[in-house]
């Protein structure tokens, strides 16, 4: 019985979300905009000023003078996710793929005399491509790793009286939802995540306020990571919570995590793992499943970000019989060998057998869609299965 | 952090005067009272009644606390919340204080009139040392001698903002604080300041004071990069050599064409590309002078570091990474640095 009247609970606010959204797809374009000090730009006053650059680039058109042109404000939107910088790298990707099968057929042709595997140079193809920082991602992910361990929440799901692993499940599923639907970067998704956990390690939090907590979580996060900051209104809209209530939470949890928000989550490892990867579309869809799934299970959060990206990776590429499993150049960049990762690996992977079931599966109805590439419908990794035989 | 619940910000700091203030509140000088200690306090409004901790406050605290662990960047002692006499909630981040800023600095040497190079220094000293009025000298000498240790640090502390992370998006002299008697260097204000993950995003391109700001930004590329720091470092570098801005524009296009007029006007073969960005218009065509026009007293050395901090391709520009091994350093004593 308490687990039924937990669902019609959580089915309650999933139909304010939709009202919600709803309501907040339809802003109204206000009048003029007049200067603005110190204003954050929120995403309607990101609109005030889409519009006035929409009427600024019809004025330019007309002008004949290049010296009268009027000045446009340049506010560029965040596009969804790491899928369309990849595409637009492709051709350069391909280069780093050649010199794989080149590694390949080198191997293949002095079989008496097997050569230690090549490491690839997976920046090769990002030399002049300054959007890649070739010159600091080491020094980055360097320090990531240096610092990964002094932000992360310790397990405290026994020392909340009122919140257990279902509860944050639940919650987790339904910001993911949430989060797909306003369009957020995975950037924000994550570090939504990680607030709460960090949170909620600190400080007593009782079951009615843990969608307060989220909520906050997300409007923190996207205030972080966003061009165009999240209004407090729209995350309201979709709760019963007040508009004051979410800022005097936003100012508790930020005393409480001491205004650390700048922590390396899984995300930033998991982006420069799938590189080293040398990843075509699905791998790369797979692997964001997986990690995504990952983030979903409180389970998960007794590994660091760096071993739970590797490992979604690791697992990524059983389920897709890459061969080899784990290469060289993986084991340089995660700075983990294959061994290291199973417990881990198959953690995400029995998460997979089972994302299809039970009631929180936004993570498993979003990698169902054709556009990421359906991976979710794919049969888990046999040899990460309790029952499956192992092929190493 | 739990100091915050003991004392509160006006119990805590004597303000002892106030040294600035901008759209992000006020800073003042202030003494801790437990500890006497002179510290920089600076208060911003939060915004409650609105959205709530504005996102620039997020991210300065946020990335100031991790970056902190530099002598390169200023440090964030502490961060206070208080309210004003209307009840407002009001935050106070607690900052080492710094006496001066690199702008403060070159205004001051301003007034010392034209500079003379060292070397033309060294000469007429030898010849006729009592034609020269010693204070003047003093201070040509000392600010020669001081470039590199400056620019060396500049250099560095933008290397380690970009190798944890963090462009800054507004380096220009106010920005970078000073202290006067160790001549150390340090970053300051990050609330323009983003962490990036690779590859990098489309950002704002509400960044950069105007006359800092690089030309992908003014011509519109819907993505930068950590070269838009350095172009900010290479006006800086010309700054302190002549004392004036290197590129004083009035306006997005005056400042193009401020650029142009040095550099040349960009074409696809100096910068592949440039002609499809979205500001991009049909230009005066201005061919390229050569920079000791504009920082004559510069030595080939520094202008060759100059040169490749303003390169027009972002690709192609320096990082603070290769700054930091330019042939320019090498007889500097980097060893307190």
């Amino acid at each position: 019985m308490a687990s039924r009247g937990e669902a019609v609970v959580w089915g309650g606010k999933q139909q304010k979300k939709k009202k919600g959204i709803a309501v907040g797809r339809n802003r109204k374009i206000l009048g003029d905009i007049g200067n603005l000090v110190n204003r954050p730009i929120t995403r309607s006053f990101s609109a005030q000023i889409l519009a006035k650059v929409q009427a600024a680039a019809k004025n330019n058109k007309k002008q004949a003078s290049v010296k009268v042109k009027p000045k446009a404000e340049e506010v560029i939107d965040i596009e969804a996710g790491p899928d369309k910088e990849v595409q637009k790298n492709k051709n350069k990707e391909s280069r780093a793929s050649t010199s794989v099968l080149t590694a390949r057929s080198n191997a293949a042709c002095d079989i008496t005399n097997k050569p230690r595997e090549q490491i690839i140079d997976i920046d090769a193809s990002d030399s002049d491509n300054e959007l890649a920082a070739v010159e600091y991602i080491d020094d980055i992910c360097k320090f990531y790793k240096l610092v990964e361990n002094e932000n992360h929440p310790h397990d405290y799901i026994d020392s909340q009286p009122e919140i257990d692993q279902r509860s944050r499940a639940i919650l987790v599923n339904w910001l993911i939802d949430v989060h797909t639907n306003l369009d957020l970067s995975l950037e924000t998704i994550y570090l939504t995540i990680n607030i709460i956990d960090r949170f909620l390690a600190v400080k007593t939090v009782p079951r009615l306020e843990m969608q307060l907590v989220g909520i906050s979580a997300m409007l923190m996060a996207s205030k972080y990571e966003e061009i165009w900051t999240l209004e407090v209104d729209e995350l309201v809209r979709l709760t019963d919570y007040t508009h004051e209530q979410v800022l005097v939470m936003e100012k508790t949890i930020l005393n409480k995590l001491e205004w650390n928000l700048t922590v390396p989550t899984t995300f930033v490892f998991l982006v420069r793992f799938i590189k080293a990867s040398v990843p075509d579309q699905e791998l790369e869809n797979m692997a964001h499943f997986l990690s995504e799934l990952g983030m979903m299970h409180y389970a998960t959060l007794k590994y660091f970000p760096s071993m739970v990206a590797a490992s979604a990776v690791f697992a990524a590429r059983c389920t897709l019989n890459k061969a080899p499993l784990w290469t060289e150049t993986l084991k340089l960049h995660t700075g983990y060998s294959q061994g290291q990762l199973m417990d881990c690996a198959r953690l995400l992977v029995s998460f997979h057998s089972m994302a299809g079931n039970g009631e929180e599966k936004v993570v498993y109805i979003k990698y169902s869609d054709p556009e990421k590439g359906a991976v979710a419908m794919l049969p888990p990794a046999k040899n990460l299965m309790p029952e499956g035989s192992d092929s190493q | 952090m739990e100091k915050t619940g003991v004392l509160s910000a006006k119990e805590a700091f004597e303000k002892l005067e106030k040294v600035g203030e901008g759209t992000y509140g006020k800073v003042y000088r202030a003494r801790e009272k437990a500890t006497g200690k002179i510290v920089a306090l600076k208060k911003t409004r939060l915004h409650e009644d609105e959205e709530g901790v504005p996102p620039t406050t997020l991210r300065e605290v946020s990335i100031l606390r991790m970056l902190s662990r530099d002598p390169h960047v200023v440090r964030l002692m502490d961060v206070k919340q208080g309210q004003n006499k209307e009840g407002k909630t009001v935050l106070y981040l607690v900052f080492e204080y710094m006496d001066t800023d690199l702008k403060k600095f070159i205004r001051s040497f301003r007034q010392s009139g034209e500079t003379i190079p060292p070397h033309i220094i060294k000469v007429i000293l030898s010849i006729c040392p009592s034609i020269f009025n010693i204070r003047f000298f003093f201070v040509h000498l000392f600010l020669s001698i001081w470039l590199q240790s400056l620019m060396y640090q500049l250099c560095k502390g933008v290397a380690f903002c970009h190798g944890h992370g963090i462009l800054h998006r507004d380096l220009k002299p106010h920005n970078l604080l000073m202290d006067r008697k160790t001549m150390m260097l340090k970053i300051a204000d990050l609330g323009l300041a983003r962490a990036f993950t690779v590859p990098i995003k489309k950002y704002t391109h509400e960044i950069l004071t105007l006359w800092y700001r690089a030309p992908e930004v003014l011509l519109g590329a819907t993505h930068y990069s950590m070269a838009v720091d350095m172009w900010s470092v290479g006006c800086i570098f010309a700054e302190l050599v002549t004392k004036q801005a290197l590129f004083p524009g009035d306006s997005e296009l005056q400042q193009l064409l401020h650029i142009f007029r040095l550099l040349g006007t960009p074409n696809e073969d100096v910068w592949p590309g440039v002609s499809k960005l979205m500001n991009w218009h049909e230009y005066p065509q201005w061919n390229p002078q050569s920079l000791s026009t504009a920082v004559p007293s510069l030595d080939e050395l520094g202008l060759d570091l100059l040169s490749q901090m303003l390169k027009y391709e972002p690709s192609k520009r320096i990082s603070a990474k290769k700054a930091m091994e330019h042939v320019y350093f090498d007889d500097l004593d980097k060893r307190h640095l």
